[in-house]
């Protein structure tokens, strides 16, 4: 069961009528019950096994942790928790590294390698859970929380079905009270939660699904199409990408609101940033919360010195890009290349605010603002082509045909050669058109209007969604990017 | 007392509101859907034909059934001028034998036929080969317990009942290419386009041995378990309601109608005591493929269908004893308006095709 198809929208219905019907008090058992079923249609029993024997494990560790106070035994039991979840998903996500980086060192090499790759069927969302267990595990040994007791709550805290699939990776203290005690069905939630479920679906089905056509078709052809398209396919996949994972977020954040459920936040308008460093802290909130959380500050953070500070910055990104996947594309793409734009940014910014000064230019100005979000993009996109690429070397080519202002092979372009037609453009530029309203909105931090405007709105995104979204035959709409790792 | 009232209605009025803002999203999302559903009045007019019998308010002694067999190559126009047999095809390009058992399942709650012809070649199709056959057969045929007894068993593994219930979740994308006819049609019947189920075509292009792929060798010419079994249960159904069954095999020479195929037929006909009839085996019907197709032997022109009627009429008369109607004044009456349209057709069509070698209508094809 994927978050976009008919019957996950039947599960939700179900869900909330049983919701509806009920006491209050059986509102976590229903939860819990939706959640395990979830797991086995979406993943099949294989999913549920692991996924329990996961949270059977770390419930244990923890409270055996609680009940000592022997430093030695809580490092123990947490070594344990953390060597047991890291071996799964080593074993599942990680088996074609070896043959990824022989393929890369064969490429710097100047030669050719085909890497043998294993297909391995992972649990579903062991990359999401996997991350939410060890941080749970490290709060009770760090102390910073009690054990769960109960193990209903622990369990529909790791197989709760709005944030396992591709998050928001939720440490347990943030969702700890909906978790024991979910709200309940209220009318204000309701709409709140239909309207960003809405505007979600909206992302995912009527832009991204749109963007994506043009950046699979440039993708799959590199040597063919001019340096223009495959550069605005570049940009394309970078809004692609936003679209799809922070849709895919609207959506089960909306769904979770209709439980009563509140998830934490994990895209804050991540195009906005004037900076690097500031779009991580906007972009994937969650997987960089944890990374600074659980290995930044362990290691020293910034408080050791600057090359440390580096040093802690190169693991920290180094881990979130393998996290994404046991490739060098991601390694690189999500990880190292920031590393250097971070490093080299915080040692220009000196340089760049004597630069402005002497210009008399005020860095606040609206100008200077969107410029440097330009820029923020631009360095983004450039990692992205990365990570949307199969190989380094296939993103070295994608990137060399731009610089090289290769030629079309075809002649022309037109839009029916990508796939695409004058209403796709059209209907891509309104929705990144409302989106952009939406984010600059958000950005104010004023809060929606009156109930009956939210209705409206949410009933005119549904049937936008339902007129214009690509969905059905013809579309593999229910694959969002991020389910993939 | 006044107060509780006051806060029951304050209640009240969000719900209410609501609910009235739903029920105008229903109505706009139906309006579209309306818009959005093919109207088929381009180059494939076959989409018509399932709705295009709920138009037909004359009774009918025989309903002819099946796939491009049935009814691209049996004019009931010449059943009804030559032997006065009421008759109307309810067939569709690709129509499977269980959506042929549903169609006929259906008919019987508008009317009870007393033969019903059945063409046997789709029983050599296991299953859909596309959506859009399975579309044109139900799109516009109305709901009921046969409907989705069908959709249910032919949809391809990607379809969803859903798309079928809502088909504006099938057809949205049409909404960027909708066309002046979509909206003329939106709310109002589509002009008829067959001549009660028949696919009138008076173009003409002659059999070409080459012009099909040689027909690949199977290890086994066994009609599908399904295929079978709804055979059976069209067969248990005509019984039932004490309707004659015939079968038929039409003259067409693609897709290869094997021995191993004929001999199946043969065997269920013995075995349920059914009239078979094989048009490919009756030379005396004068069937010319020099002259009486218009794809090169796939399917009969309207002069091959003639040929075939005539024949086939003159079975029917004297095996199951069908009446003829045309002492029936209302209904000559009727007839008389659908023959003249029909020869008009048939007229236009040859003129049209004399004339540049082609029948525009079709001309995308």
């Amino acid at each position: 069961m994927e978050y976009i198809s008919y019957s996950f929208i039947a599960f939700v219905a179900a869900g909330l009528i049983l919701y509806a019907l009920l006491p209050k008090a059986y509102g976590k058992y229903i939860l819990l019950l939706a959640s395990l079923i979830f797991v086995g249609l979406s993943g099949g029993i294989f999913s549920l096994a692991f996924l329990c024997i996961s949270i059977a494990v770390t419930f244990v560790c923890a409270r055996a942790m609680e009940r000592t106070e022997k430093n030695g035994l809580r490092r123990l039991m947490l070594f344990l928790t953390v060597l047991f979840h890291l071996s799964l998903l080593f074993y599942f996500k990680y088996q074609n590294f070896w043959e990824y980086t022989k393929e890369l060192f064969y490429y710097i090499s100047g030669s050719e390698y085909l890497p043998e790759l294993t297909e391995r069927r992972a649990p579903l969302g062991i990359s999401f859970y996997t991350l939410m267990l060890i941080s749970y595990a490290a709060d009770v040994y760090m102390k910073k929380r009690k054990a769960e007791a109960s193990a209903a709550s622990f369990t529909l805290y790791a197989s709760y079905f709005g944030h396992i699939v591709q998050g928001p990776i939720d440490a347990y203290g943030d969702v700890e009270k909906d978790m024991k005690k979910p709200g309940g069905l209220c009318y204000d939630d309701l709409v709140n939660g239909a309207l960003l479920a809405a505007y979600g679906l909206l992302k995912k089905l009527v832009v991204s699904e749109r963007l994506g056509i043009l950046v699979d078709a440039a993708f799959s052809d590199i040597g063919a199409w001019p340096w223009y398209l495959l550069l605005l396919s570049a940009a394309a996949f970078s809004l692609q990408l936003y679209t799809d994972f922070s849709g895919c977020m609207d959506i089960v954040t909306g769904v979770s609101r209709m439980f009563g459920i509140r998830l934490s936040e994990n895209f804050r308008q991540p195009f906005f940033s004037q900076s690097v460093a500031e779009f991580w802290r906007r972009w994937h909130i969650t997987l960089g919360a944890f990374f600074r959380k659980y290995v930044y500050i362990p290691l020293g953070g910034n408080r050791k010195g600057q090359l440390r500070k580096h040093l802690n910055t190169i693991a920290v990104f180094s881990l979130s890009g393998l996290w994404h996947g046991g490739n060098w594309t991601f390694v690189i793409g999500t990880g190292l290349l920031h590393c250097v734009y971070m490093i080299l940014g915080e040692h220009m910014r000196p340089l760049n605010e004597r630069l402005l000064g002497s210009l008399h230019i005020d860095g606040s100005m609206p100008l200077i603002r969107i410029l440097r979000s330009l820029w923020v993009f631009i360095l983004v996109t450039l990692g992205f082509v990365l990570f949307r690429s199969e190989s380094i070397a296939q993103a070295a080519e994608y990137l060399y045909a731009i610089a090289s202002f290769q030629a079309s092979a075809y002649g022309p372009i037109g839009l029916s050669m990508i796939g695409l037609s004058l209403a796709d453009v059209i209907l891509v530029l309104m929705g990144l058109i409302l989106i952009f309203a939406v984010s600059c909105f958000r950005e104010t931090g004023k809060k929606p209007g009156p109930l009956a405007m939210r209705e409206d709105l949410a009933l005119l995104m549904l049937m936008l969604v339902i007129v214009f979204g690509c969905y059905g035959r013809g579309y593999d709409a229910s694959a969002f990017i991020y389910a993939a790792f | 007392m006044d107060g509780t009232l006051d806060r029951d209605e304050k209640n009240k009025k969000p719900f209410i509101r609501l609910i009235l803002k739903i029920a105008v999203c229903i109505a706009v999302l139906f309006v579209i859907q309306r818009l959005v559903l093919p109207k088929y009045t381009g180059t494939v007019i076959e989409g018509n034909f399932t709705a295009e019998y709920y138009q037909d308010d004359t009774p009918h002694d025989l309903i002819i059934i099946g796939n491009c067999e049935s009814y691209e190559n049996i004019s009931p126009m010449v059943l009804w001028d030559e032997y006065g047999i009421t008759s109307y095809i309810r067939g569709n390009a690709n129509q499977l034998i269980p959506q042929s058992y549903c169609i006929l399942k259906e008919t019987l709650r508008y009317e009870k036929p007393m033969a019903v012809l059945l063409n046997v070649q789709a029983m050599t199709v296991a299953e859909q080969s596309s959506e859009e056959y399975n579309r044109m057969v139900f799109d516009g045929m109305r709901w009921s317990g046969e409907k989705l007894e069908g959709i249910k068993a032919s949809m391809l593994s990607d379809e969803k009942l859903l798309e079928y219930v809502f088909p504006i979740l099938r057809y949205k994308g049409r909404i960027t290419e909708l066309e002046s006819d979509d909206f003329r049609y939106a709310f109002s019947e589509r002009p008829v386009k067959s001549h009660n189920g028949y696919y009138l075509r008076a173009d003409i292009r002659p059999y070409d041995p080459e012009g099909f792929p040689y027909e690949r060798r199977r290890e086994d010419y066994s009609f599908s378990e399904k295929n079978r079994q709804y055979l059976e249960l069209f067969a248990d159904l005509c019984e039932e309601n004490g309707i004659e069954l015939i079968l038929m095999k039409a003259p067409s020479v693609y897709p290869v109608w094997v021995d191993p195929y004929e001999e199946q037929i043969e065997a269920f006909a013995n075995d349920r005591g059914l009239l078979y009839l094989n048009a490919l085996e009756h030379e005396e019907i004068g069937i010319d493929m020099n002259t009486d197709t218009y794809d090169g032997g796939l399917h009969l022109n309207v002069y091959g269908a003639e040929k075939v009627s005539r024949w086939l009429g003159g079975i029917l008369k004297e095996e199951l004893s069908l009446p003829d109607h045309r002492e029936d004044e209302e209904l000559s009456k009727i007839y008389a308006l659908r023959m003249a349209a029909y020869e008009n057709e048939k007229q236009e069509q040859k003129e049209e095709f004399e004339s540049i070698g082609y029948i525009s209508r079709y001309y995308n094809e």
